[in-house]
């Protein structure tokens, strides 16, 4: 679970501020807003990897401030948008990384992460993509992979950074519905970013939008919600 | 399957390594026989030649060949993957020129503080670990990797000239003493020296055990390393503490070695097809002493036609890889 309070986001400066938000496991939340409006910020900020301007952020009960890096690295992970440039790294060996936060100084694994790693495999349907090098890969099997790789680290909160932003139509209903039984499956926390309202509305459960000029956050549920009320929320000077 | 590969062809390149190491030891007019190589090291009876030879001449070149081949290619590849940068290396990013400031300032003025041989050598890793420093910050404000690169080379030609200026100022004999250790050998090294060599490498392997989950995890990029819970700012001191002890020992002893930091970790890359720095690391340090032991086994061949300098063969064999990795990644670039 996720419990932000009284949160104010940015590079030094802050911007976008979060007043309360509380999101829950089991779950998968939209993220709608407009570009440049802070959305990756928000997700870079709730993994760690800038830091908060003011406020608190819970991470399953544990102030994001004070859990060490490693231990925060077994609770949230994020998912980036472009997929990184890789010599020489095999699916498996790209998946079996995932283990990091869990391994010794040395980064032995063992055959628990190697059995993790094969069901993994097995969840998401890629034995075909096992044996190749990452940078042989489509942008939709490089998703995947991205995906499996933070199902392997087994983190309670996943965010997903416009993780269907390079994909084909047939490669985004995929990915979500991948995401869909994960979060259902593993009782995940998951949060991705997207400017696809129409598949967003059908596959998440809640939406979490942003508007541009009063700078307000909502979360509403999916169901209560219209694509033109969206649209006039997250994008009122169209 | 791979495992197997990786196996095989470790103990290849140890087998070849001893083969040439033995080659290497006895080049030379006269040959030492085993048992008078043990005795010139652990019961030295100076009144014989053969003994006094090995002991003062083989053994350190020999020792010295392998010990710089393998540390200048480690410190070759923690520099590529810590940079995400396959055209790093000391010599190129001017890690090299930094140790060799601090050595000329050692040799040509009158600073006490670097007068003993101890002085040397830490001047030379102090100028190392400077430089990395150096670059550690430029590489905070460039994004890519030529311009990484481009600033290296600046460093570089700028501390070259300052060297430059350093050299007009100094008397002859110092400015001699100078230019023979800019050109690169291997023979400067004394049997009395090797001790405190092996001990500082090893310091820099033990180092190097705790960097190897880290630059496994680094191939990901640095933000998802530290997502990962790497503590990255660990990670760079060690990184550059490790260069510099590599770099600056092997600076101090051999003068600047041009290109096999750069050359071998490539072409271990290009073999081995892994970014496990287990196996990365190994097979540099193994592939690394063989080249520079082949390149002075070339090296003592043609001394009795010409007198070459060490880093004369290492750029001969060096720079056509570097031009060769740059087409190959402008090809994987366009495709």
């Amino acid at each position: 679970m996720l419990q932000i309070n009284s949160v104010e986001i940015g590079h030094t400066k802050a911007l976008l501020h979060i007043p309360s938000l509380q999101l829950e496991q089991g779950k998968l939340y939209g993220l709608i807003g407009r570009n440049g409006i802070g959305k990756s910020t928000f997700l870079q900020t709730l993994v760690g990897v800038i830091p908060l301007v003011s406020g608190e952020i819970l991470v399953q009960g544990n102030s994001l401030e004070t859990l060490r890096k490693k231990e925060l690295a077994k609770k949230i992970a994020l998912v980036r948008t472009s997929f990184p440039i890789i010599e020489n790294l095999t699916v498996y060996a790209y998946l079996l990384l995932g283990r990091v936060p869990y391994t010794n100084v040395f980064g032995t694994t063992n055959e628990q992460d190697a059995a993790l790693v094969r069901s993994v495999i097995d969840l998401l349907q890629i034995t075909h993509l096992e044996a190749k090098f990452t940078s042989q890969l489509s942008d939709g099997e490089k998703q995947l992979i991205a995906i499996a790789q933070v199902l392997v680290q087994q983190t309670g909160v996943v965010l997903l950074d416009e993780p269907t932003a390079f994909l084909d139509y047939e490669n985004k209903w995929k990915i979500l519905k991948i995401l869909k039984k994960c979060t259902v499956e593993n009782q995940l926390c998951t949060i991705f970013s997207s400017h696809d309202i129409g598949i967003t509305l059908e596959v998440a459960d809640n939406l979490v939008l942003v508007n541009p000029l009063t700078k307000e956050i909502k979360e509403v549920k999916t169901d209560a919600i219209t694509k033109e009320e969206i649209i006039s929320f997250c994008f009122p000077n169209l | 399957m791979k495992g197997g590969i990786v196996v095989r062809n470790t103990v290849a390149l140890i087998l070849l390594l001893l083969i040439l190491s033995i080659v290497h030891v006895q080049m030379g007019e006269v040959s030492v026989s085993f048992t008078d190589a043990w005795n010139s090291i652990f019961a030295l009876d100076t009144t014989n030649p053969t003994q006094i030879v090995f002991r003062e001449l083989r053994l350190p070149r020999t020792s010295i060949a392998l010990l710089a081949g393998a540390g200048l290619s480690i410190a070759g590849l923690l520099m590529q993957t810590f940079f995400n940068n396959p055209l790093a290396g000391p010599s190129i990013l001017g890690i090299s020129a930094g140790s060799s400031l601090f050595v000329a300032l050692a040799i040509m003025t009158g600073f006490t503080l670097f007068s003993s041989s101890f002085g040397i050598i830490s001047a030379a890793i102090f100028g190392a670990f400077i430089y990395s420093l150096f670059l550690l910050i430029f590489s905070r404000f460039v994004r890519s990797n030529v311009s990484l690169l481009i600033i290296g080379i600046m460093l570089g030609s700028f501390t070259n000239a300052i060297i430059q200026v350093i050299e007009s100022m100094s008397d002859v004999n110092a400015l001699k003493a100078f230019t023979i250790w800019g050109f690169g050998s291997l023979q400067q090294v004394s049997f009395d020296q090797l001790p405190a060599i092996f001990l500082c490498f090893l310091g820099a392997l033990g180092l190097l055990l705790f960097l190897i989950k880290p630059l496994n995890t680094y191939v990901l990029g640095e933000e998802r390393a530290a997502q990962l819970g790497i503590s990255v700012g660990r990670v760079k001191i060690l990184v550059i503490l490790c260069v510099a002890i590599f770099t600056g020992l092997i600076t101090a002893y051999c003068g600047p070695i041009a290109f096999i930091g750069l050359a071998v970790p490539n072409m271990v890359k290009m073999r081995y097809k892994t970014s496990n720095h287990w196996h990365l690391i190994s097979a540099s340090a193994l592939f690394g002493a063989l080249v520079l032991l082949v390149c002075d086994i070339l090296l003592l061949q043609l001394e009795a036609v010409i007198t070459l300098p060490l880093n004369s063969i290492t750029s001969l064999f060096g720079a056509p890889v570097v031009i060769w990795i740059l087409i190959k990644n402008r090809l994987h670039a366009t495709n």
